[in-house]
C-alpha cells in the first residue's frame, strides 16, 4: 500500500504534464486553411476533411443507379512548386439501385423488383493536389470492405399460371481500386468525378464489374 | 422478340465477364477436327467441330455415345473444349465411356440466336422459324450426317445447352411426340433465362403424352437472382409433378454466376447421365 502511494503520484504527475503539453500546443497552433492552399506550404502535417457526394451508374449482371457518399482525411506528406501529395484514409457508404426499366431484356409486365447493392468500405490512398492553386486534384484509392448483395422481384406469366416473389441475398467482402478527380471552384466546393472497379474480381452479377460517378466535394477543413 | 433476344445476348456477354480471363480448361485427348455442313433447312453453313476419342481408328467395331455441345466457340466460354476435355478426363479415369463429341457452331457466332430462341409465336404445329427450325435441322440434317459418317450409338444421344442453349435443350426435350423416341436420350439445361414459353411448350407435351423417356439434369447459378429463382423453381416443380414416365429428372442451384455455372454443370450433368443417375 505504501509503495502504490508515490506510483500514483507520479502517474498523475506525468499525466497532468502531458496534458499541459497538449493544451498549450492546441492553444499555439493555427487552425489549417479550408483544404490545400494556393502553393501548399503549410506548418506541421494538418489532416483536411473532405465530403464526396456523387451519383453514380455501375453496370454487372445489369446497370444500376445510386449514390457515393465519401469521407475522407487526407495529410499532406510532400510539397513541390506545382504539386502537393496527400495520403488519404476515410468510409465510403454506397448504394446502388438496378430497376427493370434498365434491363431492356426484361418484360416489366411480367417482372417487378429491382436488385441493391449496399456498400461499407474503407478506403486508404495517395492524392495529387495540382496547381499552384492546388485547384485540381487526382487520387488513386483502394477500398476494402462489405457488399450486400440483394436481388427482390415478383414475376407473374398469366398464361400459364406462374407467379411468385423472391428475394435472395448475399454479403460479400469486396475490394478494388478507384482513380477519382476533383477540381476546387470554391473555397469549399469542388467538382467530383470517379471511376472505380472492383478486384480480385468476383462476380459481376454480385459485386459489378466497373462503376462511375459525378457529383460535388465539399471542402470541411 | 427483339427484347428477349438482346436479353439472352446481354446474359451471355456478362456471363463472358463474369469468366474473366480464359477459364481454366479440362485436358482434351483425341482428334479435334472442323468441317463445313450446309443445311438446306435454313439455307446457311455449320462448321461442325468433332472430338473423336483416342484409339477411334483402332476398332471399326465400336460405337460411342454422342455428345452434341451447343454453343461450341461463343464468346470465348470454350463449351466444347470444357465438354470435350472432362469426357477426356474421366473417360480415362474409367468413371465414364468414351463419347464422340459434336459442336454445331457457325461463323457468326451470333447465328445461335436465330437457332436457339422461340419463335413468336409459338405453335403447336411447331411450324414457326428460330428453333422450330434449328430441331428440324438437327434431326433431318446434322444428325444423320455424322451418323452416317461417325460410329456413333444412336440410342445414346446427349444435347448440352448453356444459356439460349439451354432454352434449346428444354424445347428439343418437351417437343418429343411419342410414337417417336426423344431426339436425345439424355440432356443438360444449364442455367438460362425461364421464359413464359418454357411452360408453353412443356404444357402442350404434358397434353400430348405423359412419357418422357430420357435423362434431364437443369441448374440454375444463384448469382442470377430472384428473377430466374422464381420461374426455375416453378418450372422445376411442374416437371416432377407430371411424373413423367421413363424420366430421370435432377436438378442443382449452383453459388456462382452464369459463367461460373458451365462447367460445373455440364460436370455434374454429365456425371448424372453416365454416373446411372436416376
Amino acid at each position: 500500500m505504501s509503495r502504490a502511494l508515490p506510483i500514483r503520484k507520479g502517474s498523475a504527475a506525468a499525466l497532468c504534464s502531458v496534458l499541459c503539453l497538449t493544451l498549450s500546443a492546441t492553444g499555439s497552433a493555427q487552425e489549417p486553411s479550408i483544404g490545400i492552399p494556393s502553393g501548399g506550404a503549410e506548418s506541421g502535417h494538418p489532416v483536411h476533411v473532405r465530403l464526396d457526394a456523387a451519383a453514380t451508374y455501375g453496370i454487372g449482371g445489369q446497370s444500376y443507379l445510386g449514390i457515393d457518399l465519401k469521407m475522407n482525411g487526407y495529410m499532406p506528406i510532400w510539397n513541390t512548386r506545382l504539386a502537393t501529395g496527400t495520403i488519404d484514409g476515410g468510409l465510403v457508404l454506397a448504394y446502388g439501385n438496378g430497376p427493370t426499366w434498365l434491363a431492356p431484356w426484361i418484360d416489366p409486365a411480367q417482372v417487378e423488383g429491382a436488385t441493391h447493392h449496399i456498400s461499407l468500405l474503407v478506403r486508404i490512398g495517395h492524392t495529387f493536389h495540382m496547381g499552384s492553386r492546388r485547384r485540381a486534384s487526382l487520387g488513386f484509392h483502394l477500398f476494402a470492405g462489405l457488399h450486400e448483395w440483394i436481388s427482390s422481384y415478383s414475376v407473374l406469366y398469366a398464361n400459364e399460371g406462374v407467379s411468385g416473389s423472391s428475394t435472395v441475398k448475399r454479403s460479400l467482402l469486396v475490394s478494388g481500386g478507384e482513380l477519382d478527380f476533383a477540381y476546387r471552384f470554391s473555397e469549399r466546393v469542388g467538382l467530383y468525378l470517379a471511376l472505380s472497379a472492383p478486384f480480385p474480381y468476383q462476380s459481376s452479377y454480385a459485386q459489378t464489374i466497373f462503376h462511375a460517378g459525378a457529383g460535388l466535394t465539399f471542402y470541411l477543413r | 422478340m427483339q427484347a428477349s433476344r438482346f436479353g439472352l445476348l446481354a446474359l451471355s456477354m456478362w456471363g463472358l465477364l463474369s469468366v474473366g480471363c480464359t477459364p481454366d480448361l479440362p485436358s482434351q485427348s483425341g482428334q479435334v477436327s472442323v468441317e463445313p455442313l450446309h443445311s438446306q433447312i435454313v439455307n446457311d453453313d455449320y462448321l461442325l467441330r468433332v472430338r473423336l476419342p483416342p484409339g477411334y481408328d483402332s476398332d471399326p467395331t465400336r460405337k460411342y455415345p454422342l455428345i452434341v455441345q451447343l454453343d461450341p466457340t461463343f464468346v470465348g466460354l470454350h463449351q466444347f473444349d470444357i465438354t470435350a476435355g472432362l469426357v477426356s478426363e474421366y473417360a480415362a479415369q474409367g468413371r465414364w465411356p468414351e463419347a464422340i463429341v459434336v459442336g454445331p457452331d457457325y461463323p457468326d457466332p451470333n447465328t445461335r440466336l436465330r437457332d436457339y430462341v422461340l419463335p413468336k409465336p409459338l405453335t403447336p404445329s411447331f411450324s414457326g422459324k428460330n428453333v422450330d427450325l434449328f430441331y428440324r435441322v438437327l434431326k433431318e440434317e446434322i444428325l444423320p450426317y455424322v451418323e452416317q459418317k461417325y460410329r456413333i450409338d444412336s440410342s445414346q444421344r446427349i444435347l448440352i445447352g448453356h444459356s439460349a442453349g439451354a432454352t434449346a435443350v428444354y424445347y428439343i426435350t418437351f417437343r418429343h411426340a411419342p410414337p417417336e423416341a426423344p431426339l436425345f436420350s439424355a440432356a443438360i439445361a444449364a442455367d438460362n433465362g425461364i421464359e413464359e414459353g418454357f411452360f408453353t411448350v412443356e404444357r402442350w407435351h404434358a397434353e400430348r403424352t405423359n412419357s418422357l423417356p430420357m435423362k434431364l439434369f437443369t441448374t440454375r447459378a444463384f448469382f442470377n437472382g430472384a428473377v430466374q429463382e422464381i420461374t426455375y423453381r416453378a418450372l422445376v416443380d411442374r416437371i416432377r409433378g407430371r411424373n413423367y414416365q421413363g424420366l430421370s429428372f435432377a436438378e442443382e442451384t449452383l453459388d456462382t454466376d452464369h459463367g461460373g455455372a458451365i462447367r460445373p454443370s455440364f460436370e455434374h450433368g454429365l456425371e448424372f447421365i453416365f454416373g446411372g443417375g436416376k
